[in-house]
């Protein structure tokens, strides 16, 4: 019981640990609470739906689907920060003024969704069926294995993106100081945009992931999620990305312990409980490093 | 064509500064008026909602527009607000008299055990702090069904009565939501011109030169924070007798970026501004009415405008005490054109 | 034809003008200060050349190209480097990844000998190399700052305040520096200073700002010994201030 509690709620982290990447990165860059990121992750496990209902409901069709929906959603995120995110940096907008910029797009993708989909909850058809395994007392479905596989290997390619390739530099510059960016010769908006590509890309994939592993696509999918993501950003230490995934497994985990333990009403509650206990005890998160502001 | 429109908003704004008194006045008229014309009862609840919505973006506006602090979770207090009220109504059978101070009471120790804990946080911190909190009061209230009715949330809630006196009736509902809302802007008006006014600005500015002029910054940002959530319960008590029907669903952090979208739309630490904030983002549904299913949409994307179009929200650039200095100088400069100048440095 | 040429340049800051139309030209091998008072513009002079602040109005040839309200990536690629003030460098990177970003956008081994030269120019820096450039010292990081512009190679250098906040010694090898840029790199400079006599004294031609306007244009020896500039930027009272006062 304690290890099936353990492999349900890693399976579970491992999305938040994926949505809360893209969400770490933005915020990273440019100290931006996107609250647009989650919706990705709803708008990705649709159009993987009406992809494969257009190709084919087999694991061909799934793979260009999943393609599809994520380079669908990293355009629209991308666009997003050239259209209205970018206008309102350059006009010197206040920080708080992008943030409700993105609740608007949050707003507007995630209805735009009820109103093509439908509010009723739908299926997300498994083309794999692999069946299950036992570990111990255990059981693991090979859908786990496939999501824990696809989710280390985005991070390890995150991580080598942002530590080895020139992107970046250009990313970690824009983050600890952006004019100073611009004048080393980074193309400081374009480089912002294909964060936006990616972050969403990434959300895109995992609402892929984690919709074919329940088999349903529900309207609120997004706002769960979303809150979680900031939560286990924080947790982790915002910025940080080896944070966020520490991040979202330890929320992943805790609920569903408390799921399972206490009470399913509750396990949403006690996550918030811990993040705010974590937050006053060590406000820059597990991994997160103290900033020390000078005067 | 552009210039000409910018310069008569220029004029416009810049009246607006030197006559604010007059306008804040004219519009309370218009406020006391107003029910004379629009006197259906459909039109005079969307006013009472309106009243409502203020009381709560005017004072979440002190707390994220005067003292710098974003809050998600404002209607955690609210929520707390029209609880309190509902159960105390529904159980004990008080009247406002009782359940109104009692809301804010509520909210505010709330806000105060919760300041106490983490106001010491770093700002970002504090937004996702907040909005835990939200999410915990919604789950406490969906969960804890014996106490709060669950999911079902609390039926017939006595109507409003003072000393015997109905007053649930669509006007007097009407005022007395005016009312509070008077209350509210002039009680934060009165603080912010005061010595702690200037306090709070100043830790807004810059939290550690104020520390060190001997502002106490701690303790500044408890006061603030439970103050304005005093107010949030104040809003949600009057919400649980008008409506007499509380739900978990009405005080959901969706709920607190609506209030916090009031704010930001209007004017970041403007007063005048949040309250044309509230007042749209209250009238945008009611007029998207028709549209049911594009309504959503619509809304985010005007948003999404707006914010592109104004980044400092509608008011958010005008500082009315600046903008009156600016007119006085450059009328006193016009007067003494042809006055020797000694007169004027000396 | 010079190297730079500003002609008419005009910023504003909303309301605010901070730089009112001005003309400057910085020739080949050149070392040009930049005097000025604080909030005489000096600053937002560069910044506007890079196009970090965009001009209101006005003209600016670089190289025989138009500059004017071009990205600031591209005016770096085609040569302008800047030292900006305030020592920005990047707190959570290391010296050598300090020194890598400066050559952003340079080839592999370009950024080699770039670093090389800088190790030569500053030998405290290779001994930091390793270290986050968040906790250098003050003139440690005013070094680096100095040295990562100059890892692309630029054709012109701008410098803003390199002294400020600096010991005296370190001052001197700072300037020693700024000299030898010049003539092993081929770099010419423009170099805004409030520590006037250092910076003459290696220039071949001064600008004194004032209010957004520049009010003297010279060679450096005539502002060393120009009555106004002693006064008001040498720290020496002027001969007609002294026989006002008698």
């Amino acid at each position: 019981m304690l290890f099936q509690q353990l492999i349900n709620g890693l399976t579970i982290g491992t999305a938040y640990a994926l949505v809360t990447i893209g969400f770490t990165m933005i915020y990273g860059v440019l100290e931006l609470t996107n609250f647009a990121h989650s919706s990705y992750y709803m708008l990705g496990a649709y159009l993987c739906v009406s992809f494969m209902n257009l190709i084919g409901l087999d694991v061909l069709g799934f793979l260009l689907g999943t393609i599809g929906a994520i380079l669908v959603c990293g355009t629209i995120s991308a666009l997003t920060d050239k259209l209205a995110l970018g206008v309102i940096r350059k006009r010197g907008g206040a920080a708080i003024s992008a943030l409700l910029c993105t609740i608007g797009i949050q707003t507007v993708i995630n209805n735009a969704i009820i109103l093509g989909y439908g509010s009723e909850t739908r299926q997300f058809i498994n083309v794999f069926n692999l069946g299950r395994f036992k570990i111990g007392p255990a059981t693991v479905s090979w859908m786990q294995v496939i999501i824990a596989t696809v989710a280390i290997l985005i991070m390890l390619l995150l991580t080598f993106i942002i530590r080895r390739t020139k992107f970046g530099a250009g990313m970690r510059a824009i983050s600890q100081n952006q004019r100073a960016a611009q004048m080393m010769g980074v193309k400081v908006n374009k480089i912002i945009q294909w964060t936006f590509f990616i972050s969403a890309s990434v959300s895109a994939l995992s609402g892929v992931l984690i919709g074919m592993y329940y088999r349903t696509l529900e309207v609120n999918m997004a706002t769960v999620v979303g809150s979680k993501a900031f939560a286990a950003a924080l947790l982790g230490g915002i910025g940080e990305l080896p944070g966020a995934v520490i991040g979202g497994f330890v929320i992943g985990v805790l609920e569903s312990f408390v799921a399972g333990y206490v009470s399913s009403g509750y396990r949403d509650a006690i996550a918030f409980a811990v993040l705010i206990v974590v937050l006053v005890v060590r406000p820059q998160g597990i991994l997160g490093k103290k900033i020390h502001h000078k005067v | 064509m552009k210039k000409l429109f910018s310069k008569s908003i220029k004029r416009i704004i810049e009246k607006w500064a030197v006559n604010e008194w007059k306008v804040a006045f004219s519009c309370l008229i218009i406020a006391l008026a107003l029910p004379i014309v629009l006197n259906t009862r459909y039109l005079l609840s969307v006013m009472t909602i309106c009243c409502v919505n203020s009381i709560l973006a005017v004072s979440l506006n002190m707390l994220t527009g005067y003292l710098g602090i974003t809050s998600l979770g404002h209607a955690a207090f609210y929520g707390l607000g029209a609880y309190t009220a509902a159960i105390l109504g529904t159980r004990f059978e008080l009247n406002i008299i009782v359940t109104l101070p009692a809301g804010m009471i509520i909210a505010g120790i709330a806000a105060f055990l919760l300041g106490l804990a983490a106001i010491r946080a770093p700002s970002r911190h504090l937004a996702i702090i907040t909005l835990g909190f939200c999410e915990i009061v919604k789950i406490v209230e969906l969960n804890w069904f014996s106490f709060t009715g669950g999911a079902n949330g609390i039926h017939s809630v006595p109507r409003i009565s003072l000393l015997g006196w109905d007053l649930s009736g669509k006007y007097a509902k009407y005022y007395l939501a005016l009312f509070l809302l008077i209350l509210t802007i002039s009680t934060i008006s009165l603080i912010m011109h005061s010595k702690i006014g200037r306090a709070i600005y100043s830790i807004r500015d810059n939290e550690i030169a104020a520390e060190s002029m001997g502002v106490n910054v701690f303790s500044y940002k408890l006061f603030v924070f439970t103050f304005s959530a005093m107010f949030a319960g104040l809003a949600g008590a009057f919400y649980a007798h008008h409506f007499s029907y509380v739900s978990p669903l009405s005080f959901t952090f969706e709920q607190s970026i609506v209030l916090l979208s009031m704010v930001i739309l209007g004017g970041i630490g403007s007063m005048p501004g949040t309250i044309i904030g509230a007042i749209i983002l209250s009238l945008l549904p009611e007029l998207l009415r028709d549209f049911t299913t594009w309504r959503q949409v619509i809304y985010g994307a005007i948003i999404v405008i707006l914010m592109v179009a104004r980044p400092s929200g509608m008011l958010g650039k005008y500082n009315f005490k600046h903008i009156r200095q600016q007119v006085k100088y450059s009328k006193l400069l016009t007067k003494n054109e042809n006055k020797p100048l000694e007169k004027m440095t000396g | 034809m010079p190297l730079l040429e500003v002609s008419d340049l005009r910023v504003n800051y909303g309301a605010i003008t901070a730089v009112q139309g001005i003309d400057l030209f910085v020739e080949k091998g050149e070392i040009v200060t930049l005097l000025g008072a604080n909030g005489a513009g000096k600053s937002s002079t560069l910044s506007a050349i890079v196009n970090l602040v965009k001009p209101s109005s006005g003209k600016i040839m670089f190289d025989g190209q138009d500059i004017t309200w071009k990205p600031t990536a591209n005016i770096v690629e085609a040569g302008i480097s800047q030292a900006m003030e305030g020592r920005q460098i990047f707190p959570r990177m290391t010296t050598l990844e300090n020194l890598h970003m400066g050559g952003y956008i340079s080839t592999k081994e370009e950024i080699e000998v770039g670093i090389e030269r800088a190790y030569e120019l500053f030998p405290i820096l290779k001994e930091r190399s390793k270290q986050m450039a968040g906790t250098l010292s003050g003139g440690e990081q005013q070094m680096l700052s100095i040295a990562r512009a100059l890892i692309n190679n630029p054709k012109l250098l701008l410098l803003d305040e390199p002294s400020l906040g600096l010991a005296p010694m370190i001052i001197q090898d700072v300037f020693n520096a700024i000299v030898s840029i010049r003539d092993e790199f081929d770099t010419s400079i423009l170099l805004v200073e409030q520590n006037a006599r250092v910076a003459l004294a290696i220039s071949s031609r001064g600008y004194v700002m004032e209010k957004g306007k520049i009010v003297i244009a010279s060679t450096a020896e005539k502002l060393l010994n120009d009555e106004k500039v002693i006064h008001a930027y040498l720290g020496g009272e002027s001969k007609a201030l002294r026989e006002e006062l008698t």
